[in-house]
């Protein structure tokens, strides 16, 4: 008693002591499911349960591992086919850059049956096959949003100049889908553009560019208060090899001692025009053009500089 | 009597389950780690290769010469963006406080392929195996070299060859690694348009 603190009541400690040693007997009961002095272990069934949990967890282990080890495989099987897809579109880009005109012979916005629905087998890889599709793609001027609030017969389209390549690499099939992650097709897609070559000024000032020209194709045609527009004039930008550059916008004027107006005929880099036989007078009605003769001209820009060429056809404008 | 604990015949079937449950767990560990081990020195191997590859196939396209093709290494040549005095500066005419006015400035012929505007760059293996990128003035001494990659067995870079493609400008670079006991190859395509340009 003499170790007790003195604030404790001799009663009540003994009362505490008592009342915790049963509770502790209690429990070692409960749990351990023998009494003190009669302590035994695990029965042989109660082991045999505790080695098959055991097991189990050991198994969900395993499996974890094996998973996580498949997806490593499945990830690094993928990111071979997009390395052989990315390097059959280099591949496919440096074709077109050499083979299509104006640096090469073959029109460009033909189809490419060279590609368009070839399919391959890698060499390093001869499980894996490849398939390639060649699609017309439309691009707009300056850009989709922005001519998408036009009607659509004034959006500014290039229809020619570009292509959409689609290069679709698999085990097995390119196409389809097969049985688990590791037959799932990679698809990539690229726009492909037609090849460019730059103009040569001629050193002048202004510059004139010596390995391109535009030319207008239109017939001559006369023209009285009234009559309809004319047949129509198309313009192109061609280099002197006569391979067209497409998609080229144009600007439209009638020069001459008359002057006549401008129709367009549709939607896209206005290539192709009328004329007709008035002038348009802006808040006001439109009135007939003076009587005279002149001629379409088609202005465009390419890559800095600016060419322009008249219609070989003479329009004439008479009362 | 009372039952004190395990008899000799639970005991030894205890000792024979624990046994063989350890043994398999030893045996599952050894082979998990050995997998993993394998598993990151590939992963490592594929991805530093492919960030190598990567690099070279971006400073190629923006190359506007190569040289030294086909070869073990990639020798080429491209303006220098980081240069700042690499633009003469803009024309600028100052408000003029009396006529007449002052001439306007001279005119700076400018050309970013001038040999002062840009930089060389060759990527090439050391002897161990290290990827090596090093830079300098065309014509001049390679510095800073940086090493980019370790562990590769060959490097290998030429014009592509096939249909069409004679002489155009689609480089192919070859990584050749040990992947375990594996030699692999990695391999990448990359057009280099701005060879056209430099006259």
């Amino acid at each position: 008693m003499s170790r007790l603190p003195a604030l404790v009541p001799p009663a009540r400690l003994e009362e505490t002591s008592s009342r915790s040693e049963g509770l502790w007997q209690v429990a070692w009961l409960r749990i351990g499911r023998c009494g003190r002095g009669h302590a035994r272990g695990l029965s042989i069934a109660e082991a045999v349960v505790a080695m098959f949990i055991l097991l189990g967890g050991f198994t969900v282990l395993f499996r974890l591992f094996h998973t996580a080890m498949h997806y490593s495989n499945i990830v690094e099987a993928q990111q071979n086919k997009v390395r052989i897809g990315l390097n059959k579109l280099e591949e496919i880009r440096a074709w077109s850059r050499s083979v299509h005109q104006p640096v090469g012979t073959v029109p460009f916005d033909a189809q490419w049956p060279y590609w368009h629905d070839q399919t391959g087998v890698d060499d390093e890889n001869p499980e894996i096959r490849w398939k390639v599709q060649v699609l017309q793609h439309t691009l707009y001027s300056p850009c989709e949003s922005f001519e998408s609030i036009k009607a659509s017969s004034e959006r500014r389209r290039m229809t020619r100049s570009c292509k959409q390549v689609v290069v679709m690499v698999n085990n097995g099939d390119p196409e389809a889908a097969g049985i688990g992650m590791f037959a799932q097709p990679v698809v990539l897609t690229a726009l492909i553009g037609q090849p460019s070559i730059a103009p040569i000024p001629d050193g002048s000032v202004p510059p004139l560019v010596t390995n391109m020209s535009v030319s207008v194709a239109g017939p001559s045609v006369t023209m009285k208060v009234g009559d309809p527009p004319s047949p129509s004039y198309t313009a192109s930008l061609n280099t002197n090899s006569g391979y067209e550059i497409l998609d080229v916008f144009f600007f439209w004027n009638t020069l001459g001692d008359a002057a006549g107006t401008i129709v367009g005929t549709g939607s896209g880099t206005s290539s192709t025009v009328k004329v007709e036989h008035k002038i348009l007078i802006p808040d006001g009605p439109p009135i007939h053009s003076v009587p005279g003769t002149c001629r379409a001209w088609a202005t465009c820009k390419f890559r800095g500089y600016t060419l322009a060429a008249p219609a070989s056809g003479t329009i004439t404008l008479q009362d | 009597m009372r039952k004190q604990g395990f008899s000799l015949v639970e005991t030894l079937i205890t000792i024979l389950l624990v046994s063989l449950v350890f043994g398999m767990f030893v045996l599952l560990l050894r082979d998990s780690f050995r997998l993993t081990r394998r598993m990151a020195s590939k992963d490592s191997a594929l991805r530093v290769t492919q960030v190598a590859l990567d690099r070279m196939i971006t400073e190629a396209r923006e190359s506007d010469a190569l040289t030294g093709l086909p070869g073990t290494q990639l020798s080429l040549t491209k303006v220098y963006a980081a240069d700042a005095d690499r633009c003469p500066a803009p024309l600028s005419y100052p408000l003029p406080e009396g006529y007449p006015l002052p001439p306007p400035p001279v005119e700076i012929p400018f050309s970013p392929f001038a040999n002062g505007l840009r930089r060389q760059v060759v990527y090439r293996l050391s002897p161990d195996g290290a990827l090596l990128r090093e830079s300098g003035p065309v014509g001049g001494p390679l510095a800073n070299g940086l090493q980019l990659a370790t562990g590769l067995s060959g490097l290998n870079c030429q014009w592509a060859a096939g249909p069409n493609l004679g002489g155009q400008e689609l480089l192919l670079i070859v990584f050749t690694f040990m992947d375990g006991a594996r030699l692999r190859r990695l391999k990448g395509m990359v057009v280099c348009p701005g060879t056209r340009r430099n006259p």
